[in-house]
């Protein structure tokens, strides 16, 4: 059995449901103890926190915070150091409500700035805010794991969705130059890039002929689901990517090849 | 949660609740529990309102109602759409978004332009539905649909029931619809949506249960009737035979089996991903409950991947299409059938090179035969358990499925334009009743011969006006010079 993550101590943002909780889930299934953080599903978190708790024998904790209010995250980062001590990985997957919708995206020509700067906000603020609060903790530490959720859409925008591809591109962008100045301390940043994951809240309203174009030009010919998404960050946070960092891993059934 | 399962003319007096319970969820579903006299007063109403309505309504204005339910139903923010897409998965065990998927497929069948479909393609001129018309060898024609129909619905595959539905009210015919005890549901819903829409109209449907085989209920329902449908196994068929007066006229649908065929020139570095999704939707769709549903694949030799390839393929997508829609949970029985063809295949497959088992890594959820060999036709138990045989020519396989020669019914194919006139002639010889392409058939096209026969015409009776009367009348008219 590996023992790689055992014990470790996880933040997942926005793991109450989707890719998040399956995440989540991957670690406890690891023997971690997960934070559950969310916004407002509160009753869905604390239900899923137990169930960790109850089916993996770790200790679970759902744990309000809005990423993109930076008290808010000060306080979340508090109260985990005062219960475990330490926060040994993290997992940067909350962003603003997106729903991915081929039909009723906004043209180039339509957006607004505030459109750019809510998911600027959503995805790299609530990066930053989060990593700013735990870059402390890991350097005193002399490690950490810092994986970064981003999407094969930044590489090629077979959909653009404008205003999130570009937040995406911010955050890769960011993370790359946090590897180059944490490398110093032991932490790693990595970021993992998903294709459509199927079936998630953000993902219900995608049109079957859409979905199948991509399958069409998928290798492994089917699009993920919340599961196929765990296995990289579980790695990018375990001791077999000791030596990785600034990397980002695309896991999309080999639809974007670079 | 608890919903109505019947739409009945009278408030039973009693009813019983069957529980489903899937994907963690429970559902109970209230049927009425009927004598025989509550049946013939339903039957009596149902009658009475067809004679009133129905029967006076032409067949477009049938057509437009039924098209203004579809619409309804084609909506998906529909509310008991909705509750279909939610319930159904409960009560069946199959798969949410197959649920969905299907819902909307199936549907658009019934749209207005099929429909008209499916009556013109049993009635050269549709209006004799409505009122006597010139026939072409002189004189008048009508047809005239049962004055009611008893449906016996199945329940392996949900909302099939609305092709014999629709049928009967096509025909203007009362109808009095059992439904399965597997699914009781989706034609109960679908009838409310027609009472939405016209009151009058849904007063000539009557949607009930009985427990399958009580005797004295069908006796008194048969005998009470112009036509019975059935849908169900042999044994069902067999046993409602028994029970239908000489008089009524019985419409049977019982098991039958399909199969598909791919060409080798289906099988290039490009085309054969394509070819292999195709037939994994058909053998997957429904877990293989249909008669529709494929048994086996006959897979040519020739193309530049062969057909083990294929098989492997196959399985390839199999799991995709698990890992989208996967299979209902089995019982203990189901499950140790496929456990125990899988142990026999896997020995075999140790000592002979020309057998292989493919197999989902975690239980049972997917099975795949190869076989470089084999003149037996391989019967699947189903739940996605499908057997590749390789194949020299298509000119085998009239041979290969000469057991099953009687229970043909879909012969699923990938070809080129090229050899698809030659591959049409010899699967009409298998007496396939309907060729589709792989990845279509789970879904026929409207108005096709089901079994092999017509669905509208089987119902009617025809009263010919001979030229005789037309020609005669005239010497005893009054105003004659």
């Amino acid at each position: 059995m590996e023992v790689l993550l055992q014990g470790k101590v996880v933040l997942v943002t926005g793991s109450s449901r989707g890719i998040g909780a399956a995440i989540a889930e991957a670690f406890a299934k690891q023997g971690a103890h997960v934070l559950v953080n969310y916004v407002t599903s509160k009753e869905r978190a604390e239900t899923f926190a137990d169930y960790l708790m109850d089916t993996y024998g770790i200790d679970a904790f759902a744990i309000q915070a809005d990423v993109t209010d930076e008290r808010a995250v000060e306080a979340m980062i508090d109260d985990i150091i005062d219960e475990f001590d330490a926060i040994d990985v993290v997992v940067n997957n909350a962003l603003h409500g997106y729903t991915f919708n081929p039909e009723q995206r906004k043209m180039a020509w339509e957006m607004d700035w505030d459109d750019y700067q809510h998911q600027l906000d959503g995805s790299l603020k609530g990066t930053y805010n989060i990593c700013k609060h735990v870059i402390p903790h890991m350097k005193a530490n002399g490690a950490g794991r810092i994986v970064n959720m981003v999407s094969n859409l930044v590489y090629r925008p077979v959909v653009p969705y404008h205003d999130y591809n570009t937040a995406k591109g911010a955050v890769l962008s960011y993370s790359q130059n946090l590897a180059a100045d944490l490398g110093s301390f032991g932490i790693t940043v990595n970021c993992v890039a998903p294709g459509i994951v199927y079936p998630t809240d953000a993902s219900r309203h995608t049109k079957e002929e859409v979905k199948e174009g991509i399958i069409s030009q998928t290798p492994l010919r089917r699009i993920a689901r919340p599961e196929d998404i765990t296995g990289t960050v579980l790695f990018f946070a375990s001791e077999w990517a000791n030596f990785i960092t600034g990397q980002t891993m695309i896991v999309d059934g080999g639809f974007t090849m670079k | 949660m608890k919903i109505k399962g019947y739409f009945l003319p009278i408030e039973p007096k009693q009813t019983k609740s069957l529980t489903f319970s899937n994907h963690g969820q429970q559902v109970e579903v209230e049927v009425p529990i009927l004598n025989e006299q509550d049946l013939k007063v339903i039957e009596t109403s149902v009658k009475e309102s067809r004679q009133k309505y129905i029967k006076q309504l032409h067949t477009s204005q049938i057509i437009d109602i039924i098209d203004l339910a579809v619409g309804k139903w084609l909506n998906p923010n529909y509310e008991l759409r909705r509750l279909a897409e939610q319930l159904l998965p409960v009560i069946t065990g199959y798969d949410h978004e197959m649920v969905r998927l299907f819902l909307t497929d199936y549907l658009r069948n019934f749209r207005k332009q099929k429909l008209q479909r499916i009556v013109d393609e049993d009635f050269s001129n549709p209006l004799v539905l409505d009122e006597f018309r010139p026939a072409k060898a002189g004189g008048l024609t009508r047809a005239y649909g049962p004055e009611s129909i008893i449906h016996i619905f199945s329940g392996n595959v949900p909302a099939l029931p609305l092709w014999s539905l629709v049928s009967g009210l096509l025909v203007k015919s009362a109808t009095i619809g059992k439904v399965s005890s597997s699914e009781p549901l989706f034609i109960t819903l679908f009838t409310q949506t027609l009472a939405e829409i016209d009151e009058q109209f849904a007063e000539s449907i009557a949607i009930l249960w009985w427990k399958g085989g009580d005797e004295q209920i069908e006796r008194v329902a048969f005998s009470e009737s112009e036509a019975v449908i059935a849908y169900g196994s042999e044994q069902t068929i067999s046993d409602v035979a028994k029970r239908i007066p000489p008089h009524v006229r019985f419409l049977p649908h019982g098991h039958k089996v399909s199969f598909g065929v791919v060409t080798n020139e289906c099988l290039t570095p490009t085309l054969a991903w394509k070819t292999a999704q195709l037939a994994a939707k058909d053998a997957s769709w429904f877990d293989q409950q249909g008669c529709l549903s494929p048994h086996v694949f006959y897979v040519e030799r020739g193309g530049a991947l062969s057909p083990r390839d294929f098989a492997h393929m196959l399985a390839h997508e199999m799991d995709n299409v698990d890992h989208k829609m996967p299979r209902a949970s089995l019982s203990t029985e189901e499950v140790s059938a496929i456990v125990k063809v899988r142990s026999d295949i896997e020995f075999q497959s140790q000592v002979d090179p020309k057998v292989d088992l493919l197999t989902s890594d975690n239980g049972t959820a997917w099975t795949v035969i190869y076989r470089d060999h084999q003149t037996e036709f391989p019967f699947s138990m189903l739940n996605r358990v499908v057997t590749v045989v390789a194949i020299d020519s298509v000119d085998e396989v009239p041979t290969l499925t000469r057991d099953i020669k009687d229970f043909v019914q879909t012969v699923g194919v990938a070809c080129p334009p090229q050899r698809f006139q030659a591959l049409i002639k010899l699967f009409g010889e298998c007496k396939a009743n309907r060729i589709s392409f792989l990845g279509e058939m789970s879904n026929p096209q409207p108005g096709w011969h089901h079994d092999g026969r017509f669905n509208l015409a089987d119902l009617v009776y025809w009263c010919d006006v001979e030229a005789s009367v037309e020609v005669k009348m005239d010497m005893f008219d009054p105003f004659r010079n």
